[in-house]
């Protein structure tokens, strides 16, 4: 709006100046003074108006600003998950990391858990090749020696153009089931901490946003990329493109096989690593459900997907915008969700995605759903489920003076069905039927510039848990000061909890365990319960950190965070001794009175642990431009977390993680909690990246990603033991030659010196991959 | 919206980042030849364009509707002969012709055609462009200018950088 008047009054001015040559003027255009817009929207006859001694001087200018402009581009991207509303990085209220899809694809990371390896705070650990862990900061593996399933990450939110990619399962992302790829990608930003104030429960240890291209250039483009290795092979198209002036539409698909770089697998119960044939029948003995045919081909196989995307985009005005993505996808990856006999299962998914975005004015609309099919553990009865999930989001920016104020509410529903899959009379799946899932929040964020230095932001949200009918709020609190221009000063505190989960809610399954030998007449059964009246994982967090733009060329951006994480669920037994009456065979004449038969019951619960996390970290990101074509980023976290109030349960663990003795005798009756340094996350993690473009058509990017060594502990053959992972340094190098302007191809290393130690516990050697790609643009 | 659209620009033309910016180069030599004087007679003015479609294509688009002085002009791509260069009052050389300069300088030493070229370092044109990434300069060479019965106002010799 700005722009448009001064534009008008500059050609007027302009149209004036020529038509009054010939007199002395009082009206001159002030070039000196015009903005790099300004200048951008002269037309060629309006600079060749221009006497030569002001064009050389604006020129100048614009060339300075430019530069100017670059830089900032580079250091400082716009992103627009922070506030809700678009914003430079440096001026974000939170800590927020922008990773730009051109940056990425130039990086040569194939796949976008692997992408976040380039971004501060992220913790990427490779389980078999091509799938990946991905945590915000840490807290990862809590309570720790449990199931491997705790190890997945519920915490953070992610999300595709405003769509949560959530699953409400066991509740966690499944990265291999996201229908898009890295060359889709136009930038993810990223926002650390709780954040469940503006995006709903789940933004606990923050949010991963992952924004799409919007194709730019007119009518009709194709442009598709294909690479490949002795262990991987993936193809995709990043759009067949279509533009006229009011819409956009893109269609883009993508395929990836991924090899393991290990056929063999480690089973913890046996304390050794065995063939794939023989996974079947282990699993089968641990869970007498498992069906051990199930696991019998596709050993090497690490991940196999298919994606197919179309994006449409329409713009009929200035104030509005509509934006619509359909997505179909399906992926087969060989991942860790929860041990069975192997630390190693299949995971199969297909889904199909729809997702609409409206901006009017200061409205956001957003409605998207997703429907698919997941086996989240391909053999074991109960994972298998059908489900559909809507999410629905409205939010009003409304803006008056130095205030904003932003009135939202959100809704989310989740249905999980396993009656095609499971005979649900014998309680044989994990739901035994269908379970729903509801959530309503609403929520006002206020935000306040004072003196133009000092924003204060505050954020609160009330919400409702429709199924099991719980009520919680979050909040969010920050102050930021512009202690200069170039220096910004932050603190933050934050609370966001999880939302209940399907499994920890529902969960309703029953085992008849083999009849006890010693007795003939006993029986045994095991049931897996929910508990709807989980309360829900609770972050709390505090966090003071400092940005500064030094010398045009460098960024930097320093945060120290602490975060209490409570309301860990853990699975507690229990056991129960009924006497049932015994079914006897049909035709059966039952002798005077009932025969009755003594059955063991054990059931495993869900239930809220005292178990506390705390967390204490310093993560530093230094930006550097060092010229238009040569700019680097290194980034480090140090961290240490404390786990509080773990409940130890065997007088094995107990002597290993406190050095003290007591027999198992004095634990029964006197039950102990203590509190330890959780050693699973790494103490240091962090990356660096150079990109150098010397020529037109050659660009260089090598990145590194490091952690340092993690300790944790496990049950392996029946018994405690300390499993740890070794420190590593993952180097990478992508090298690019633009042959023609529609031909490229590229070198890519991944793990150039082929460091093979494992990145997870108890998965595959993840060794060096070497690429050769090839992009071609029509 | 058209920040959007400028960053949109910036990230898909960073494998572009390196191409000249001819709008500017081009509004340069319009100037420059404005501040030059051509002897004799002429009823129309070429410009000969070597080894640059933009650059050529730039000026066409200013001298549809300018003159210099009263006489029309005409742009033209032309190749790097001696026919060609001789028959224009005002050659530009492109990056890849400019290194060809040296060869070119004896036929039109003491010959009315003012020779742009844009390479950083280089002497024999009366123009040189210094056109990078910051800034946008040209260098004179009077002397040559000179001998080649050309004459320069004053002003311009204020605004280059005098060899």
């Amino acid at each position: 709006m700005q722009s448009s008047i001064i534009k008008l009054l500059t050609v007027m001015i302009i149209v004036t100046q020529s038509v009054t040559m010939a007199h002395a003027q009082t009206s001159v255009p002030d070039y000196g003074n015009m903005t790099l817009e300004q200048m951008r929207q002269l037309t060629q006859d309006d600079l060749a108006s221009i006497p030569f001694e002001e064009l050389i001087a604006l020129v100048k200018k614009f060339k300075v600003s430019s530069i100017d402009e670059l830089y900032q581009m580079i250091l400082n991207p716009t992103q627009t998950t922070a506030s809700k509303k678009e914003e430079a990085v440096f001026n974000s209220p939170l800590t927020t990391t922008v990773l730009l899809g051109d940056d990425i694809m130039k990086s040569g990371a194939r796949s976008i858990p692997e992408a976040l390896r380039l971004a501060p705070g992220l913790i990427v650990r490779e389980q078999t090749n091509g799938n990946y862990d991905v945590h915000i900061r840490g807290n990862d593996f809590v309570p720790p020696g449990s199931n491997i399933s705790s190890a997945v990450n519920n915490t953070t939110l992610v999300m595709i153009d405003n769509r949560p990619v959530f699953n409400n399962f066991v509740g966690s992302t499944y990265w291999e089931s996201l229908p898009i790829e890295v060359t889709d990608i136009e930038r993810i930003e990223i926002v650390y901490g709780p954040a469940s104030a503006l995006y709903g429960p789940n933004a606990v240890s923050g949010v991963i946003h992952i924004i799409t291209r919007t194709p730019d250039q007119e009518n009709l483009h194709a442009e598709t990329k294909a690479e490949s290795s002795i262990n991987d092979w993936a193809i995709a198209m990043r759009g067949i493109t279509y533009v006229t002036p009011k819409s956009k539409f893109r269609l883009s698909g993508n395929y990836k096989l991924s090899k393991r770089f290990q056929d063999n697998y480690y089973i913890p119960s046996e304390g050794k690593t065995v063939t794939g044939k023989q996974v079947g029948a282990i699993n089968a003995a641990a869970d007498t459900t498992y069906v051990s045919e199930d696991f019998d081909s596709d050993y090497d196989v690490a991940l196999e997907k298919y994606g197919v995307n179309l994006f449409y985009d329409y713009t009929p005005s200035e104030a509005l915008h509509l934006s619509y993505d359909a997505s179909w996808q399906q992926s087969d990856a060989q991942v860790v969700s929860m041990q069975v006999g192997s630390v190693l299962n299949h995971r199969q998914s297909s889904t199909v995605s729809n997702n609409l975005n409206v901006n009017y004015k200061d409205v956001e609309f957003n409605l998207s759903a997703v429907t698919g099919h997941l086996n989240a553990l391909v053999g074991l009865p109960g994972y298998e489920y059908n489900y559909t999930e809507l999410n629905t989001r409205l939010g009003y920016n409304w803006q008056y003076r130095n205030l904003t104020l932003r009135p939202g509410i959100d809704a989310n529903y989740s249905m999980y069905t396993d009656e095609p899959y499971v005979n649900e009379e014998n309680y044989e799946g994990l739901i035994n039927g269908t379970a729903e899932l509801g959530t309503v929040q609403t929520s006002l964020r206020a935000d306040y510039m004072a003196f133009n230095r000092l924003r204060l932001t505050g954020a609160w949200t009330q919400g409702y848990f429709y199924k099991p009918e719980r009520h919680y709020n979050a909040w969010q609190l920050s102050a930021s000061f512009n202690l200069t221009d170039n220096m910004l000063w932050r603190a933050v505190a934050s609370k966001a909890n999880s939302s209940p989960f399907i499994i920890n809610t529902f969960a309703n399954r029953q085992l008849q365990l083999p009849a006890d030998v010693t007795n003939a007449d006993a029986t045994a059964s095991f049931a897996r319960l929910g508990n709807p009246d989980l309360e829900p994982l609770t972050m709390h967090m505090y966090e003071v950190g400092v940005r500064n733009h030094l010398w045009q060329r460098v960024q930097t951006d320093v945060s120290a965070f602490y975060n209490i994480t409570t309301n860990y669920p853990s699975m507690g037994q229990s056991t129960q001794i009924n006497q049932v009456p015994t079914t006897l065979p049909d035709g059966f004449t039952p002798p005077d009175g009932t025969i009755t038969q003594q059955q063991t019951q054990t059931i495993e619960k869900a239930n809220n642990s005292d178990i506390e996390s705390h967390q204490l970290g310093v993560t530093a990101n230094v930006k550097i431009a060092l010229s238009q074509n040569l700019n680097a980023t290194v980034f480090a976290t140090w961290q240490q977390t404390t786990v509080k109030n773990y409940l130890v349960i065997d007088s094995a663990s107990y002597t290993q993680l406190t050095g003290k003795t007591l027999s198992m005798a004095d634990l029964m009756s006197n039950p102990q909690t203590i509190d330890f340094t959780h050693q699973y996350t790494p103490e240091w993690y962090g990356g660096a990246t150079i990109n150098y473009q010397p020529f037109r058509k050659f660009n260089i990017a090598s990145s590194a990603y490091a952690y340092s060594k993690q300790t944790t502990f496990y049950t392996i053959k029946n018994q405690f033991a300390w499993v740890n992972v070794n420190p590593k340094i993952i180097w990478n190098m992508n090298i690019t030659y633009y042959i023609t302007k529609w031909l490229q191809v590229n070198a890519n290393a991944r793990n150039v010196l082929n460091n093979e130690s494992k990145e997870f516990i108890m998965t595959d050697k993840t060794g060096g991959s070497y690429l050769l790609g090839m992009t071609i643009k029509l | 919206m058209g920040k959007i659209m400028l960053v949109l620009c910036l990230l898909t033309g960073s494998v572009t980042v390196f191409s000249q910016n001819y709008k500017f180069q081009a509004l340069y030599v319009f100037n420059i030849a404005q501040n030059i004087q051509w002897p004799g007679a002429i009823n129309h003015f070429t410009i000969g364009v070597v080894g640059s479609h933009d650059m050529a294509n730039e000026l066409t688009q200013i001298f549809k509707t300018r003159k210099l002085g009263s006489l029309p002009v005409v742009v033209k791509p032309i190749e790097m002969t001696i026919a060609d260069i001789t028959n224009c009052q005002l050659v530009y050389l492109g990056r890849g012709a400019s290194s060809k300069l040296e060869a070119l300088v004896p036929y039109v030493r003491t010959k009315p055609v003012l020779v742009v070229s844009d390479k950083t370092g280089l002497s024999g044109a009366g123009i040189n462009m210094l056109d990078n990434a910051s800034k946008l300069e040209f260098e004179i060479f009077p002397s040559i200018i000179k001998e080649q019965g050309l004459k320069v106002a004053g002003s311009l010799l204020n605004l280059g950088i005098v060899k």
